[in-house]
């Protein structure tokens, strides 16, 4: 390139160039290591071989890199799209004998029973190590990878559910199992098959949904009516007759996380414990007094009773 | 087989019945073992899939998001399951289940922050940063497919469009198409006025605060009222473009 800018320079009788006043030689050089004095830990970048050096040099590397890589993944796609298709037939063979065992479960005869039951087993199992989830449903138990991790899930849980008060949120349970694994991590529908057979085994734990589509595990022995009973009394103390009941609130005196509270408390309204007061406040629950409110004689206040209790406090604080 | 009447017919009939069971039955079996072998092979391609390719779907995420696409296509779930071949084989599995559990990390961090509902482009920024010491590099793709895995734990996680940006939300809060409505107006400068609302929208003024009092009740958006004009400005941290790094806030 710089043959076609500059002149050619006058030679001497020995081959060496003649230099005019304010010139000076220059070389190119076939390749050029660069150290770093200044900075000891720079790494050296050492220059391939019979390449030009600078940019265009650096490029080329580039550019050779993706060729090769380019290549080999040419290479993968290729055998990629032939797994595919080899998947393809797995799945449509895997259809025709899920519908052949489905079909065949309505058939009434004990011997066979047993064998069916047997290769729907099996099936399960099939079906999982292609990749197609079948969902647990009354008749069938699921592959036996999810039975056994459903019972190693049920000795596991026992310890964080007491910390947690009785009532843990299935994605914290998520997090915690595939921590303590550390590898071989289960995924999100594993674990949700294998809560979801607890129901068919005897243990102390259940998972349960809220209609909020919030999923927790839960304490067989943790009651409702123990938490609605506690929340009876949070929410009849003088405070809480006055101002209410929030959810951080009820997080505190449980001892569980405030979203468990929410849920808690939004159960006891529909069951017709707690009335809700959404103001600029926030989001509160009084005890619900219109059991005890005669509809014919509004203000009539029983001797006994919450209505009773409920006007001494509000009207003291007047 | 001839009908035969009386007794015996209806035994040759029972007996008939009976063997054809049995045959049905024969053949159910053979196709139970077409089904195993099947599988072998099957099993077998997949190992030698794995060998030549294992690297190129850890290193290349391109590579990955197409080899998803193709499974999606042929109707497996090369994610479904721990136990599957695919995560047995390709060892895709580990890499998924880990960011899942990575992602909802940094959603219960941010939480305060923006009231569960993250920018994805901020979400991969902090999951690449936390896994600084890992060489397998991290798309929105794959932050999307973890996500869609989480989805089926049943808390809210969710990934929605608002705009030209994708939010991803960690609380069960319904939102509604009022908000997003909001949500989208507020990209532009991170926050928005109930009088722009109002401008831009045609809404009442009772519609706008209602859409902004359960905004601000589940905490996705931030009153502010320091400015000299007086006019309130509400701020949504999940769209502006100024990110916090998580820990560096008061």
């Amino acid at each position: 390139m710089a043959g076609n800018c500059l002149e050619a320079a006058e030679l001497t009788g020995s081959g060496r160039p003649v230099l005019l006043p304010t010139e000076i030689e220059c070389s190119l050089l076939s390749a050029v290591d660069l150290e770093c004095e200044d900075l000891p830990n720079f790494p050296n970048l050492k220059s391939g071989t019979v390449r030009m050096v600078g940019v265009s040099g650096i490029l080329r590397k580039e550019q050779e890199m993706w060729e090769t890589t380019d290549k080999s993944l040419q290479d993968a796609f290729q055998d990629l799209n032939a797994l595919m298709s080899k998947a393809r037939e797995m799945v449509m063979l895997a259809e025709k004998m899920r519908q052949k065992l489905l079909s065949g479960s309505t058939s009434q005869s004990g011997a066979a029973e047993d064998e069916e039951l047997g290769s729907k087993q099996e099936m399960q199992d099939w079906l999982l190590s292609v990749g197609i989830i079948s969902p647990v449903t009354k008749e069938s138990a699921g592959a036996q990878y999810h039975q056994q991790l459903s019972r190693q899930l049920s000795d596991f849980v026992r310890i964080p559910l007491e910390r947690a008060g009785g009532m843990m949120n299935l994605i914290d349970i998520y997090c915690l199992f595939n921590r303590a694994r550390g590898t071989e991590l289960i995924s999100p529908e594993d674990l949700l098959q294998a809560c979801s057979l607890w129901e068919k085994f005897d243990v102390p734990v259940m998972l349960r949904k809220f209609d909020s589509g919030v999923m927790v595990i839960q304490n067989k022995s943790h009651s409702d009516e123990e938490i609605f009973a506690r929340i009876k009394i949070l929410v009849t103390k003088p405070d809480a007759l006055r101002t209410g009941v929030s959810a951080s609130d009820a997080a505190i005196t449980l001892g569980i996380a405030p979203g468990m509270a929410k849920e808690h408390l939004l159960t006891a309204e529909s069951k017709g414990l707690l009335c809700r007061d959404i103001s600029p406040d926030g989001f509160r629950f009084y005890i619900n007094l219109f059991p005890e409110i005669d509809p014919n004689n509004v203000y009539s206040v029983k001797d006994y009773g919450v209505y009773d209790t409920w006007s001494r406090v509000a009207s003291a604080s007047e | 087989m001839r009908r035969r009447p009386g007794i015996g017919g209806l035994q040759t009939a029972a007996a008939a019945r009976d063997q054809y069971r049995l045959l049905g039955e024969n053949v159910a079996k053979i196709r139970t073992d077409l089904m195993k072998e099947q599988l072998t092979t099957f099993r077998t391609q997949l190992e030698d899939f794995a060998r030549k390719h294992k690297n190129d779907i850890r290193k290349n995420p391109a590579f990955r998001s197409q080899f998803h696409d193709m499974c999606s296509k042929v109707g497996v779930d090369p994610l479904a399951s721990n136990k599957g071949f695919w995560a047995e084989l390709l060892g895709i599995g580990d890499f998924y289940y880990e960011l899942g559990v990575q992602i909802v990390d940094i959603c219960l961090a941010t939480r305060p922050h923006n009231g569960g509902l993250i920018n994805l482009q901020e979400l991969c920024n902090l999951l690449r940063q936390r896994r600084k010491s890992d060489r397998e590099a991290v798309s929105e793709d794959d932050c999307l497919r973890a996500i869609s895995k989480l989805k089926v734990l049943g808390n809210g996680f969710e990934v929605i469009s608002v705009g030209k940006r994708k939010l991803v939300r960690s609380v069960p809060t319904e939102l509604n198409k009022d908000h997003n409505e909001i949500l989208e107006l507020a990209q532009a400068q991170g926050f928005v006025t109930v009088a722009e609302i109002e401008r831009r929208l045609s809404w009442t003024t009772g519609r706008a605060i209602d859409a902004f009092d359960t905004l601000l009740d589940e905490g996705l958006a931030m009153i502010d009222d320091g400015h000299r004009d007086g006019i309130r400005r509400y701020w949504f941290p999940c769209v502006s473009s100024i990110s916090t790094a998580v820990g560096a806030d008061t």
